[in-house]
């Protein structure tokens, strides 16, 4: 489809906002693929032959007090995502999701919501680019849970760039979980801007796909604001992830925690890439940064690249990562207890994960569960 | 503390020149002629030269680190001969204000200790070196590299720029293949032991002299060398390169320790290679510190290609005042059952940017690697930069890697308690930071140790402003 005639029902601030993102496709450069001396992750899809199209799918969402959902949302309502703030170190795709985005959903969030909000996201069309942008007022809280499946998918692109703003005091626990078909590429761009006293918590569940390429860029512009990100991965077959979460520390006594923890089978590759950036005037904050990754074969193959860029000397920050193996006498003892090597193997990754999920409130039922269906499928 | 007071003119002292000869500034292949003509060296060397110098303008300059915009090659003198008679034997030969300089840098002393052998490097060519006969006796070379072009061109032949650092690994391998000039060549036969450390002391003087030492260890079968290299030079307004590059062969069960102390002036690029090929069962140490230069590009390396070979790296970095220290280390697995472990430590101070920037690399085949790597770094204020850049790439599965780093200030509660205990704050601040880097230190011989804790403390000095 021509980008005109894709624009042709658009507010003209929004048409204005993809008109200048279109522009920059042309002078961006492609994402990276290549880290240091040998890490290298090749994308398994051509992001320039990726053309504007209607969406083509089905959403739905849990009705609440206190939340409202817009489908349709107004420019208005978008206005405060449009900033160029949010976009950091853009590449030709960060451009490409901006210009043909195709599905948007607007989310506000008022008072204290007990109930999680769900919602959820069928693909039927390839590209589906969607944005969501969630908006928590003042002193607000919220659970998000966030599915997303496909149908009939063999191959193609899919993306979609989460935004969340927290005004001050407001609380905001996002759970992404991803079961696209493998086959289908992914991209995915998490941003957040908390201000005064206000928390984000990223928890991406990465399971589907045959290549994700995930970025969260958490930036902490109120004092005493906090971000936790939590990425939990299973990676079979031939799947590749590219895994990069960004914590920027702008105000004073802000803390970040990232976590990137999962399992690597097969001849799946998995690369994750973590920066934590302490701004100068950011000084009594605290960036902790982990990255742990389970083997499973011979063929499997794990990079890690956890960054600290620190321009504060008043902070606390670290990072450790790990790269190991199945601990071979845990093995030995399970299948002396009559497991198989199969339920034996299963039974170390579900115990893994377990010291992750306790961390997760009341998100941590339905995290499990999505974990174990795809460990057991 | 009045004993750990230090001269700082003794680190920043410069002689005028003295030079028989001194090549044009700028490279290009009649300066590479040139030096292989006044070196008097067979053909085959002047071959290679002649292949890093085609390599040398093929490749690009890094892009991903420190920026090296400042470092104009064409106004380096890439050769320089001191007038001293090569070699001297003993030290009553070397020119007075030559010897001056070593005397601040406390060679004698380290005679006076009977190391095995000093080696000391004025300008571009080894002056004065001394081995120990017990030593020779024994089959030990140590003799500056020039020297061993002509005496042991086998030997040289076999290791030099092949198999540990090709030529044309980057930019500045090819560059040093060139223009390279003095060094050490140390080869220590099958099974000998050299108990006592080998030492040479590197300095740069002459205005805008381009460094280019080679090092060559060869450590043959179960042998065993511990070889310290120290180098400090004077202050000068106009950029310098120092370029080095070290090769080190640990042979099947030999083991090699190679310890560093380098504290350039500030307007150096230190951009030096450093690698080892350790062969089955072979042990590889570097303990690294680097305290001068405006811009250091250095991360030394270990190839782990034997089965069960084994590499352990120590390093310390200090970062003052317009200074970038980008450092670190890399390491690839390739044999089955070896293993590595990397601590770095840095500080940072008065707007100094410390960059821990490592490589951990396991082939596919390395089963049962294990490694380790922790970095800590220290930030003295708030105008000062931390960075860390650990790569981990992984193509094995039985493997245990863990990576551990962190950043911070000296913390408040340490400092309170030493206060109450009756010192200063200064006296509190820098046992703290001597606490800090003590776990390097105490690798080193004692001279050295000493050296160290004296200069951090020199950079220290009036730190709480």
């Amino acid at each position: 489809m021509e980008f005109e005639q894709f624009l042709r029902n658009e507010p003209e601030l929004l048409k204005q906002y993809r008109l200048k993102h279109f522009a920059s496709m042309k002078t961006a450069r492609m994402p990276d693929t290549r880290y240091g001396l040998s890490i290298r992750l090749q994308p398994p899809i051509d992001f320039t032959r990726i053309e504007p199209s209607e969406a083509q799918g089905e959403f739905t969402a849990s009705k609440q007090q206190g939340v409202e959902v817009h489908v349709q949302p107004s420019p208005d309502m978008l206005k405060p995502f449009l900033d160029d703030s949010w976009i950091r170190n853009p590449h030709y795709v960060t451009h490409l999701n901006q210009a043909f985005t195709n599905h948007t959903v607007f989310i506000q969030v008022e008072g204290t919501i007990a109930e999680p909000i769900v919602l959820h996201t069928l693909i039927k069309g390839v590209p589906f680019i969607q944005r969501i942008c969630i908006h928590a007022k003042t002193g607000s809280s919220a659970t998000i849970f966030l599915e997303k499946n496909s149908v009939g998918m063999r191959s193609g692109y899919t993306a979609d760039i989460i935004q969340i703003l927290t005004e001050p005091g407001s609380t905001i626990r996002c759970v992404t979980a991803q079961h696209v078909q493998r086959g289908v590429a992914v991209i995915q761009q998490r941003m957040s801007q908390s201000m005064k006293e206000s928390s984000v918590e990223w928890i991406d569940l990465c399971l589907g796909g045959a290549y994700v390429r995930s970025e969260v860029n958490t930036t902490l512009l109120g004092e005493g604001a906090s971000a936790r990100d939590t990425i939990l991965f299973l990676a079979a077959d031939t799947q590749l992830y590219d895994l990069y979460t960004e914590s920027r520390h702008v105000a004073p006594r802000t803390f970040s925690q990232i976590l990137t923890k999962g399992v690597v089978n097969h001849r799946a590759k998995v690369l994750s890439r973590g920066l934590i950036r302490i701004e100068e005037n950011a000084y009594g904050s605290d960036g902790y940064e982990k990255q742990d990754t389970l083997l499973l074969s011979d063929e499997a193959e794990a990079d890690a690249i956890p960054n600290l860029e620190i321009h504060n000397h008043d902070v606390k920050c670290s990072h450790g990562s790990t790269v190991g193996q199945v601990d071979k006498e845990k093995l030995f003892y399970l299948m002396s207890r009559g497991l198989s090597r199969k339920e034996a193997e299963r039974t170390i990754v579900e115990g893994y994960f377990t010291p992750v999920l306790e961390y997760l409130g009341d998100a941590r039922k339905h995290v499990e569960k999505q974990l174990l269906e795809r460990l057991r499928a | 503390m009045k004993d750990f007071e230090i001269n700082r003119e003794a680190y920043d002292h410069y002689n005028e020149e003295r030079l028989t000869f001194k090549a044009k500034e700028g490279i290009n292949e009649d300066v590479v002629r040139a030096i292989s003509k006044d070196k008097g060296e067979p053909d085959w060397m002047l071959q290679i030269r002649l292949k890093g110098l085609k390599m040398f303008k093929e490749l690009p300059l890094p892009t991903w680190g420190p920026s090296l915009k400042k470092l104009d090659l064409s106004q380096i003198h890439f050769f320089m001969k001191p007038d001293a008679q090569r070699n001297a034997q003993s030290w009553d030969d070397v020119p007075e204000d030559i010897k001056k300089t070593f005397e601040k840098l406390g060679i004698p002393e380290a005679e006076r200790k009977a190391l095995s052998g000093v080696g000391a490097q004025y300008e571009s060519e080894v002056i004065y070196h001394k081995l120990k006969e017990e030593w020779e006796s024994k089959g030990v070379i140590f003799l500056d590299c020039d020297e061993a072009v002509k005496k042991h061109p086998d030997l040289i032949k076999k290791y030099f720029m092949t198999s540990c650092v090709p030529i044309g690994l980057h930019a500045f391998t090819a560059l040093h293949a060139a223009v390279w000039s003095g060094g050490t060549f140390i080869y220590v036969p099958k099974g000998v032991k050299v108990t006592m450390p080998l030492q040479a002391y590197f300095r740069m003087n002459a205005k805008k002299g381009g460094q280019f030492e080679h090092t060559l260890i060869i450590v043959d079968e179960g042998a065993e060398v511990h070889y310290i290299e120290g180098c400090s030079a004077p202050q000068y307004t106009q950029s310098s390169l120092h370029a080095g590059c070290v090769e080190i062969h640990v042979l099947k069960g030999a083991r090699a320790r190679y310890s560093s102390i380098e504290n350039w002036s500030r307007n150096t690029f230190n951009l030096n290679t450093k690698r080892a090929v350790v062969y089955e069962d072979g042990v590889i140490e570097w303990v690294n510190g680097n305290l001068g230069s405006g811009v250091t590009m250095l991360y030394p390396a270990s190839i782990l290609i034997g089965d069960r070979a084994k590499s352990d790296f120590i390093g310390i970095a200090f970062a003052g005042k317009d200074q970038n220290q980008d450092t670190g280390s890399k390491v690839v697995h390739i044999g089955k059952g070896t293993s590595s472990t990397i601590s770095s430590k840095s500080i940072s101070k008065n707007g100094g940017i410390t960059t821990y920037r490592g490589l951990l690399t396991v082939a596919k085949g390395a089963k049962n690697t294990k490694s380790s790597v922790n970095c800590d770094a220290l930030m003295m204020d708030n105008k000062s930069v931390s960075n860390t850049f650990p790569f981990m790439d992984i193509k094995e599965n039985s493997v245990d890697i863990a990576h551990e780093a962190t950043v911070g200030k000296i913390s408040q509660d340490h400092i309170f308690y030493l206060m109450s205990r009756g010192l200063d704050e200064e006296t509190a601040t820098r046992m703290i930071v001597s606490g800090f880097i003590e776990p390097i230190v105490k690798e080193l011989p004692l001279e050295y140790a000493v050296e160290l804790n004296r200069l951090i403390e020199l950079e220290m000095e009036g730190s709480l402003g």
